[in-house]
């Protein structure tokens, strides 16, 4: 299990459509989902997706950062996340764009270890809570 | 499942519940370890116990004692989570490349 969700991708255009598609309302829109997004930091907007029991459907947004054709994030709020944060950053690469993606601040508590030790040596052992109450100290 | 991330978050909630994976306790034995009141305590079990990391039962023997134990099943449904977050994303980034090569050409 991961603390941070990370992506490296690829695409065959330069970094400016690749710009336009991550930073304006109507591309968003299109591709991850309907919004009202402006580019002005310190801007709130909100993303609408489908509704299910516990969840809206709204995700609440502050820009946080935006430098044209480098760098875009936002805070992302909604269903169990609270306070987390989006961030596309964009290298080109001779007429393409590598875009580094990352969905990180899952309040502290992702940290890794509290679930995956858990989770895959089984908690019930004795050594393994010292391990985690180490952990946590250290990060908590 | 809200409760679960929202419950984690804490710091003094994580020792409780590293505290019960530990050893079964009742409040007042929390209580002890922790430089806060009972009642604080007992709010912060009560948001684990809601969360479904913790599980509170009676005493076998004084039945007025309430045990606290710690239940991390409820934790596997935040890995689930953060599998489908990941999920939908990769979805998206793909989709990000289709939107591209419609638009941008």
């Amino acid at each position: 299990m991961k603390d941070t969700i990370k992506f490296t991708v690829e695409y065959n255009f330069p970094v400016e459509e690749v710009w336009q598609a991550i930073a304006t309302k109507e591309a968003m829109s299109e591709w991850l989902m309907p919004c009202d997004f402006e580019p002005i930091v310190g801007r709130s907007f909100q993303f609408k997706s489908k509704p299910y029991p516990g969840f809206d459907g709204n995700i609440h947004c502050v820009v946080l950062e935006l430098v044209e054709n480098k760098l875009l994030s936002y805070s992302w709020t909604g269903g169990s996340l609270e306070d987390t944060r989006v961030r596309f950053q964009l290298q080109p690469k001779g007429g393409k764009t590598v875009l580094h993606f990352e969905h990180s601040g899952f309040n502290g508590f992702m940290n890794q270890l509290l679930v995956r030790r858990i989770l895959s040596n089984g908690w019930k052992t004795k050594i393994l809570p010292k391990l985690l109450l180490k952990f946590l100290k250290k990060n908590g | 499942m809200a409760d679960v991330f929202k419950a984690i978050a804490d710091p003094t909630r994580r020792e409780i519940l590293i505290m019960l994976a530990q050893k079964k306790s009742n409040i007042g034995e929390i209580a002890t370890q922790f430089d806060m009141s009972r009642p604080a305590i007992a709010k912060h079990v009560k948001i684990l116990e809601q969360a479904n990391l913790v599980d509170i039962k009676p005493d076998s023997e004084d039945t007025r004692q309430r045990n606290c134990y710690a239940q991390l099943e409820a934790l596997q449904e935040v890995e689930a989570y953060m599998k489908q977050l990941e999920e939908f994303w990769k979805n998206r980034l793909t989709g990000l490349g289709s939107f591209l090569a419609k638009t941008k050409k």
